[in-house]
């Protein structure tokens, strides 16, 4: 593992830390309501969903084009079923905690899709799309940058119609 | 079916969704989404907005 990487990872710790804690902190404030929460249960089931047939198929998959391999196909899987529930989520209003601002969640996403994106280029630039035969995993962070991005766009997009939609006061 | 009582009730109180929300701890899509018929809320729910909005049961939810 080299320097960058273990940077990487302590970083990734420790902002997860961060976030446990504040979000601790915040209390029930940090809650979801019952809509809410009866959205993501519905969020949650077509994730798993999703995820489930990605590993029925993957099999299939990986016989067609074998130099995938087993660990990027697996990412592959995972990255959409959590796009699937975080788009499902954020269709139904049931992303943000009641008192969560929309400019964290905003932040985040562009950061991690932007720094995982730009790094995923640089290092199939570096070490090609190919690695021994194999799919390169930087070509999986790309993907993974990808969907946080698409995800971001759908989030922006929700929020705009959310916006416009006929309110009185 | 849209719950236009709830929403004139709340006109009545010259509230916002925003504010009707914060009063009885949801988010404003929930409160939108009551009024338009697209969610049936817990009848803890409906007990705290009837509160908030000084109303009954019946006068609010009942169909």
């Amino acid at each position: 593992m080299n320097g960058l990487l273990l940077i990487a990872v302590l970083l990734i710790a420790w902002l997860g830390l961060a976030c446990y804690f504040w979000q601790r902190e915040r209390g029930p404030k940090a809650a979801y309501d019952e809509r809410q929460e009866q959205a993501r249960g519905l969020a949650y089931k077509y994730g798993f969903l999703t995820l489930a047939v990605c590993v029925c198929l993957l099999d299939t998959v990986l016989t067609l084009f074998p130099w995938i391999g087993t660990e990027a196909g697996g990412f592959f899987c995972l990255d959409l079923g959590v796009t699937v529930f975080a788009v499902t989520a954020i269709w139904k209003d049931a992303y943000l905690r009641l008192y969560e601002k929309p400019w964290e969640v905003v932040t985040m996403w562009g950061l991690c899709g932007l720094g995982g994106l730009l790094y995923g280029v640089f290092s199939l630039r570096k070490e090609g799309l190919l690695v021994d035969g194999m799919l390169n995993l930087s070509a999986v962070l790309i993907v993974i940058s990808g969907s946080v991005l698409l995800t971001l766009a759908v989030f922006l997009y929700r929020r705009r119609a959310a916006g416009r939609e006929d309110e009185e006061p | 079916m849209k719950n236009l009582r709830l929403k004139s009730a709340r006109a009545a109180m010259d509230m916002s969704q925003q504010q009707l929300a914060d009063a009885v701890g949801v988010s404003r899509q929930t409160i939108n989404a009551i009024e338009k018929g697209d969610y049936n809320p817990t009848i803890r729910l409906c007990v705290a907005i009837c509160r908030t909005l000084g109303k009954t049961l019946d006068e609010l939810f009942w169909e």
